[in-house]
């Protein structure tokens, strides 16, 4: 039940990923993609540290571990600096990271809180 | 990643691949975790507390139980994170090469399997958790009276290695693939991806 559980939901949350950060474009920072990463690592934050959540195996690593991707993010800063835009490439790894930690505590005080 | 438009057949490879992706990721946290903790980090016996002792953020410690404090790189999330750089560095360059019949193949491979193999909210939860310094997963037994050393330098270390550590695994990928897959360049399919 739970291996079937594991392999809908990271089904699920892989499409969602792909329909939602499909089509950008190659030049500007990828906004849809840092969206997607920074609400999985909050909402991740919080089913870690709820109490409530026994046995969260498959929201943590099938649902938002495939809903939230680290090889994008490289392939996209790459696409960055492909078209010229080292800056922007700079920034979006950057800001990915800072804003990921900080919602990721963000999610963790939020869950300690239930 | 992709600027092509996703049709059905695209969708249901991304779909298998974001499921065997998951699958593999949640295999390498399986083999690579300790056996007595059940996580990541490195959780070693502090016999400086005694019984009675209350730890920051945590309950007293009772005299049956187990002291420890855990610090340690996630090698795991580490792990899946440098070979999906280095696997999508790869399919990237093959897919600006690929024909029509190839195409959805590397894209189920790419956007699926790498996007799922790979992930961020782990990376930033475990960064943050580590960087709080307070035991959470309290549903866990190992919760109990853990206390998490907040190791900066390994912090540091683990959010370096991350991030340089899939450029440079990136790159290798792409390098690799053109080496090995030569170039045949196909220009009325190839769009950068």
């Amino acid at each position: 039940m739970t291996a079937l559980a594991f392999v809908v939901v990271a089904a699920v949350f892989t499409l969602m990923r792909a329909v939602l950060t499909s089509g950008q474009p190659v030049d500007e920072i990828p906004w849809r993609t840092f969206t997607v990463n920074i609400s999985g690592a909050f909402l991740l934050g919080i089913v870690v540290a709820s109490t409530w959540w026994n046995n969260p195996v498959v929201a943590t690593t099938a649902g938002l571990g495939s809903l939230t991707t680290f090889s994008t993010v490289a392939a996209e800063a790459a696409s960055l600096l492909d078209n010229g835009c080292k800056g922007r490439a700079m920034a979006y790894v950057g800001i990915t990271v800072v804003a990921g930690i900080a919602a990721a505590w963000f999610g963790l005080s939020i869950g300690e809180m239930s | 990643m992709s600027r092509f438009r996703l049709d059905a057949g695209d969708l249901l490879a991304i779909a298998i691949g974001g499921v065997l992706g998951a699958s593999a990721r949640w295999g390498i946290t399986f083999i690579s975790t300790d056996a007595t903790t059940g996580d990541w980090f490195v959780s070693a016996p502090n016999t400086s507390l005694t019984a009675g002792t209350t730890i920051t953020g945590s309950e007293s410690v009772g005299a049956g139980h187990a002291i420890a404090s855990a610090s340690g790189i996630p090698v795991d999330t580490l792990t899946v994170n440098l070979v999906g750089c280095l696997l999508l560095g790869a399919l990237t360059l093959l897919l600006i090469r690929s024909t029509t019949t190839s195409r959805r193949l590397l894209i189920g491979a790419a956007t699926g399997f790498c996007g799922s193999l790979t992930t961020f909210s782990a990376f930033a939860v475990e960064v943050a958790w580590l960087l709080r310094a307070q035991p959470v997963f309290a549903s866990r037994p190992v919760g109990e009276n853990v206390r998490f050393d907040r190791d900066v330098p390994g912090l540091a270390l683990y959010v370096v290695l991350s991030i340089a550590g899939g450029a440079v695994a990136f790159a290798v990928g792409r390098i690799l693939a053109d080496r090995f897959v030569g170039s045949a360049p196909n220009p009325t399919i190839g769009e950068p991806a």
